[in-house]
């Protein structure tokens, strides 16, 4: 297969997975609006337990 | 001070020229965001003007319009400089906006009713994007028909314009850099439309890659700059050249980009 192909496809497979990542947020976010398919979640959502009061406690270290 | 209009029979509206003044910006403003001619937003505006018995005068720049509005008297006048609406070309707003001006000068509509109509006009929802989606590409597929195009060069010139529009419709709905966006999707459009050359589809494929990216030619900007020219507003008619001219060649980039991608020597 010569290098242009090589190139044509994979151009064609990044759109393609462009779109179809798109379609899948567009309906993920119909359901559930303020979510993301991927986030960088926090410690704190790690060990969350209903009932948790939602403060930020992350200063684990003191500022000096 | 105040000058009297349309008898509508709920008795007389007083209107000044402030209220006038703003209107006509508004309207004038919104008629040249949606791709109107100069000499057109002049002749609508004034059309009105007279309608509300005030008289007008108006600067078109390319961004903003300028407009001072005075009685009939000559004792009061207000100006107001208003910047362009950019909500895109748009024939329908276009239409109907044109049509409220005849209506207002026919006196069919009065002042109160203008301002209801006009902000109906222009809370009027785009077009459907994926029937604009579908009509472009068949438009485009039917542009390489006319340049003597196979049927399987129509095929790939109908799929190489959807993808590249639909690209187009999302890196704007995502607030992407318009001559950004031109670029990435003549640069799609052109590598798809080169399936005809890579895998030896069709006996024109020549002719579906060179109609590939004809959707993406500002021909409204062209054409208005043009009657600009003839009407003398230089400014504005240069104005849109420009941005004409820069959008093309941002097409022109991504085109080349995309034939180099896949080595074909056209040039």
């Amino acid at each position: 297969m010569c290098q242009p192909m090589i190139f044509w496809i994979t151009i064609v497979c990044v759109l393609f997975l462009g779109f179809t990542f798109r379609a899948i947020e567009k309906v993920h976010k119909a359901s559930n609006p303020n979510g993301h398919i991927i986030e960088m979640g926090k410690e704190r959502d790690l060990f969350y337990c209903p009932g948790d009061r939602k403060t930020n406690d992350q200063d684990d270290i003191e500022n000096p | 001070m105040i000058s009297k209009i349309h008898n509508t029979g709920e008795g007389v509206n007083e209107l000044t020229a402030k209220e006038v003044c703003i209107f006509l910006s508004d309207y004038a403003a919104r008629l040249l965001g949606c791709g109107a001619t100069c000499i057109r937003i002049e002749k609508n505006v004034r059309r009105m003007s007279k309608a509300f018995s005030m008289d007008v005068e108006m600067t078109i720049m390319p961004s903003h319009i300028h407009l001072s509005v005075w009685d009939k008297a000559h004792t009061e006048s207000f100006t107001n400089i208003k910047r362009i609406h950019k909500g895109g070309i748009s024939f329908n707003i276009n239409t109907l906006l044109s049509k409220l001006s005849w209506e207002v000068a026919d006196g069919k509509v009065n002042f109160q009713d203008a301002l209801r109509l006009f902000k109906k006009i222009t809370d009027t929802p785009p077009s459907n994007q994926r029937l604009v989606l579908f009509l472009a590409s068949l438009a485009n597929a039917a542009f390489c028909r006319l340049f003597g195009g196979d049927p399987i060069a129509m095929l790939i010139v109908f799929i190489a314009t959807l993808v590249g529009y639909r690209v187009k419709q999302i890196m704007l709905e995502d607030g992407a850099d318009v001559r950004f966006v031109f670029l990435c999707a003549a640069f799609f459009s052109s590598v798809i439309a080169a399936s005809g050359h890579l895998f030896g589809l069709g006996e024109t494929p020549e002719i579906a890659l060179g109609a590939s990216v004809l959707y993406l030619i500002p021909g409204i900007p062209y054409i208005n700059s043009v009657s600009d020219m003839l009407d003398g507003h230089y400014i504005c008619s240069f104005s849109r050249f420009m941005d004409a001219a820069i959008l093309t060649a941002c097409l022109s980039i991504g085109m080349c980009g995309g034939l180099l991608l896949m080595n074909l020597g056209l040039f």
